[in-house]
């Protein structure tokens, strides 16, 4: 099961809410407060954050010790220091951001020097937040000329932006407004063509997952551009209730979503070999409001806005984590080269191929496996003999 | 992309009830509360054919069985049956009365005997039309679990058909009511755990469509199950639907070479987010969306999906939307079929992996009796893994074809 130990944070209308890659959990709150609690306990650490900006409605952390805060209702921004609390007000170039919070409102890259892009309420651009020296750009990005941002996901790996728009269009974008490639979900065929908004974007190089307000995820090579896969995962909606995923972690991610009228679902989803996987999936109780989602490597969290319990709630997930396997293949006594096939075991309806390889005739070859998972192996010799055994590793 | 769209059209409706193809004739017919009607249509270009006025009320069911349309109503127990090609209306006694709600799938043809069997609003009750000697007979007191109302039918071959009950029960059953399977559906799915025995109240099934071993199921709290109906083991589930039990629900055509054509129902018109329909592999992948058609942007209720299954010609229905009427063609994902089976015809885990040299995917996954056939791609190579046990004891075959 992907989803155990719930446990909850039953606090103030919750906003938005962010870890810090270990076991610290930053949150926002409707009455204008930051808050730290600790992931695996529910439990607050240090002081409460008071007096934030009204309307706070995304959080990231710019570096390891600021976090900023965006606003959907004033054009301020807030950068609060995590460790000691010190708050900074800036209101030069900031503006605000979409109304519906999801869990990528607003993302960063604190690798590159502490760089922060939201998703501004007004068309043709995105508010970009510097760590260093703090300072906001109103950036416009030709590419989003008549469409707003819906949602954004940090890419470390290049130092840019994955921005989910309202017009169906999922731009790369730089710090400098500069737009380096245009994907679009297929539209067609259609009797009058939809506007479609994206509403979660993961990234797993060469994959890209994006959730939409049509209640699909679709899975694309984000290098040929290639739609790979599509599945079902909630109701659509233009609104609220729309379908969020937070960022990778090994080809995995979380997609949040609501059914219709009567239960949130969040699912463990993933895409790390090309197509799309449900590992598990968990149904909770309804929360009509803005949600989000997020992961470290061995917890969830879920937020909601709007109803006065769940505010935020965490689970223990499988890690994804990887080991290796050593494997060999022989025929007779004799070690011979072997196509293997390694095949993770999650149950009936829940088997993927996450190795396809050669292994040379001579010498054990250890192979990646993520831990704790079930597994089982296929060898093919070139002369298509076989054999097979199941592992966990 | 697998869907063709060809044409659309307005049929001015307000009220359609249910939809039929008939690919040997090119014709689409559909039946509706406004007049009543039953209507034919183009099933190339959409273009209204003839209407012909039904002498009875409320048409609700609507089964294609040979020349006749056969029609049962929500007003009385009356069967009206309307030959296709001159319009000839006859009205016979004896059946039961159906729900006046907006669901198709309450009628089934098992063309070997000529019955046509209805699922009436009463508990335990099921009437049956046959249309050689054109005689309505009823059962109120189906062997099935006290107060089952039976919500949907197909017919699977074999002179079988399958119900889907108000309450999460699957019978399996003859052309004399009889019951041969029953199947609970898993109670978890909508959240919440109740009672699987007695009279609990699981989630309705309200649509169902099979190919094989391959069971798609549609639940009434918006849930798909993918079942091995062999083994009664669950292969996938999601959750696309809305939450409705009444009428308006999602809705699930008949199988096309392994795919069908899905709707959401009324939960795309809340949502005021455009109305699709979705083929959905079911047997290669299942619940893959091969391609979806985006079928407008006004609410939609009661849409409905039927496939020629010749020709792949297909007809899509939407109450209160423009176009109402949508016809269009699929082109399915090309297959074969192969036969498994098993040393001792044993139960087995069966894993079909798809081998394009440059990738493998699994395709199939599940538990499964032997023999058994499952549907496979033509292109690149399969390779079929069994195993048979557990722990060390278990046995295993692999092969490639």
């Amino acid at each position: 099961m992907a989803f155990s130990r719930p446990t909850e944070i039953n606090t103030n209308t919750c906003r938005s809410v962010i870890d810090n890659g270990s076991t610290s959990l930053y949150l926002i709150t409707q009455n204008s407060e930051f808050k730290k609690y600790n992931i695996n306990t529910g439990v607050q650490e240090g002081t409460t954050v008071s007096s934030i900006v009204t309307g706070a409605a995304g959080l990231t952390m710019v570096t390891n010790a600021t976090a900023i805060i965006v606003s959907s209702t004033n054009n301020q921004v807030d950068y609060v220091n995590v460790n000691t609390g010190d708050k900074r007000s800036l209101t030069t170039n900031a503006t605000t951001v979409y109304t519906n919070q999801t869990s990528q409102l607003v993302s960063s890259i604190p690798a590159s020097g502490g760089i922060g892009m939201a998703c501004r309420t007004a068309t043709g651009g995105m508010m970009v937040v510097f760590a260093t020296p703090q300072s906001i750009t109103n950036q416009t990005i030709t590419a989003m000329s008549g469409e707003s941002a819906r949602c954004v996901l940090g890419v470390p790996a290049s130092s840019t932006f994955l921005v989910g728009t309202s017009n169906n269009h999922i731009h790369e974008v730089t710090p400098w407004g500069a737009t380096l490639r245009t994907l679009s979900t297929d539209v067609t065929p259609n009797i009058s063509a939809p506007t479609i908004a994206i509403t979660g974007i993961s990234f797993y190089d060469p994959y890209l997952l994006v959730a939409t307000n049509m209640g699909f995820i679709r899975l694309y090579h984000y290098w040929t551009g290639e739609e790979l896969d599509t599945r079902y995962i909630g109701k659509e909606s233009s609104s609220v209730l729309a379908s969020t995923l937070c960022a990778s972690a090994s080809g995995y991610t979380l997609a949040y979503t609501t059914l219709q009228g009567a239960y949130g679902l969040l699912q463990s989803v993933y895409f790390g070999a090309g197509k799309i996987f449900i590992e598990d999936e968990v149904t909770i109780e309804d929360n009509s409001g803005f949600r989000g989602v997020g992961r470290t490597d061995s917890r969830a969290y879920t937020w909601a806005q709007g109803v006065s319990f769940l505010q935020v709630r965490m689970y223990d997930i499988p890690t994804t984590a990887t080991t290796t396997v050593d494997t060999w293949c022989q025929d007779g006594e004799v070690s011979v080269s072997a196509r293997i096939l390694r095949i993770r075991d999650g149950g009936y309806g829940k088997k993927f191929v996450d190795v396809d390889t050669t292994i040379p005739n001579d010498a054990l070859t250890p192979l990646s496996a993520v831990q704790d998972r079930n597994y089982i192996e296929l060898a093919i010799t070139n002369t298509n003999k076989w054999d097979i055994r199941e592992f966990k590793a | 992309m697998a869907i063709a769209y060809t044409a659309s059209a307005n049929i001015n409706s307000s009220a359609p009830q249910e939809i039929e193809v008939d690919g040997a004739n090119n014709r689409v017919y559909i039946i509706e509360t406004t007049g009543p009607s039953f209507r034919i249509h183009n099933l190339t270009t959409g273009a209204a054919i003839n209407t012909f006025f039904l002498g009875i009320a409320a048409p609700r069911s609507l089964v294609v069985a040979g020349a006749s349309a056969i029609i049962a109503n929500s007003t009385n127990g009356s069967i009206e049956v309307c030959d296709i090609a001159s319009g000839t209306l006859a009205t016979f006694s004896g059946g039961s009365v159906l729900s006046a709600v907006r669901r198709p799938q309450r009628g089934a043809y098992n063309p070997t005997t000529g019955n046509v069997i209805f699922c009436p609003s009463g508990s335990r009750t099921l009437s049956k039309f046959n249309v050689t000697t054109s005689t309505a007979t009823n059962s109120t007191s189906v062997a099935a679990q006290v107060n089952q109302v039976f919500y949907c039918i197909i017919y699977i071959g074999n002179n079988r058909f399958l119900i889907g009950s108000d309450r999460g029960r699957l019978y399996e059953i003859d052309d004399s009511f009889n019951i041969t399977r029953t199947l609970i559906l898993p109670p978890y799915l909508d959240g919440t755990v109740q009672a699987v025995t007695g009279a609990g109240t699981n989630a309705a099934i309200i649509g169902l469509a099979k190919e094989n071993n391959l069971l798609y199921v549609l639940l009434g709290n918006g849930w798909t199950i993918l079942l091995d109906y062999s083994t009664n083991t669950v292969i996938k589930i999601a959750c696309p639907g809305p939450l409705d039990t009444t009428s308006d629900t999602h809705t699930v055509s008949n199988v096309y070479n392994g795919t069908v054509l899905y709707s959401r129902g009324t939960a795309q018109s809340s949502s005021g987010a455009f109305n699709h329909v979705d083929e959905v592999d079911i047997t290669m992948s299942p619940f893959t969306i091969r391609d979806i058609l985006y079928s407008g942007n006004t609410a939609a209720f009661n849409t409905q999906a039927r496939i020629d299954t010749s020709s792949g010609k297909f007809a899509i229905v939407q109450g209160t939307s423009t176009p109402s009427l949508v016809v269009g063609t699929l082109t399915s994902r090309l297959s074969s079929s192969i036969e498994i089976s098993s040393p001792g015809n044993v139960d087995v885990d069966l894993t079909l992996l798809h081998d394009m040299t440059s990738s493998v995917n699994v395709i199939m996954d599940t538990r499964t009796t032997s023999p058994a056939t499952f549907r496979i791609p033509v292109t690149g190579s399969t390779i079929q893994i069994m195993k048979a046990g557990d722990g060390a004891d278990a046995q295993w075959a692999v092969s490639r074809y």
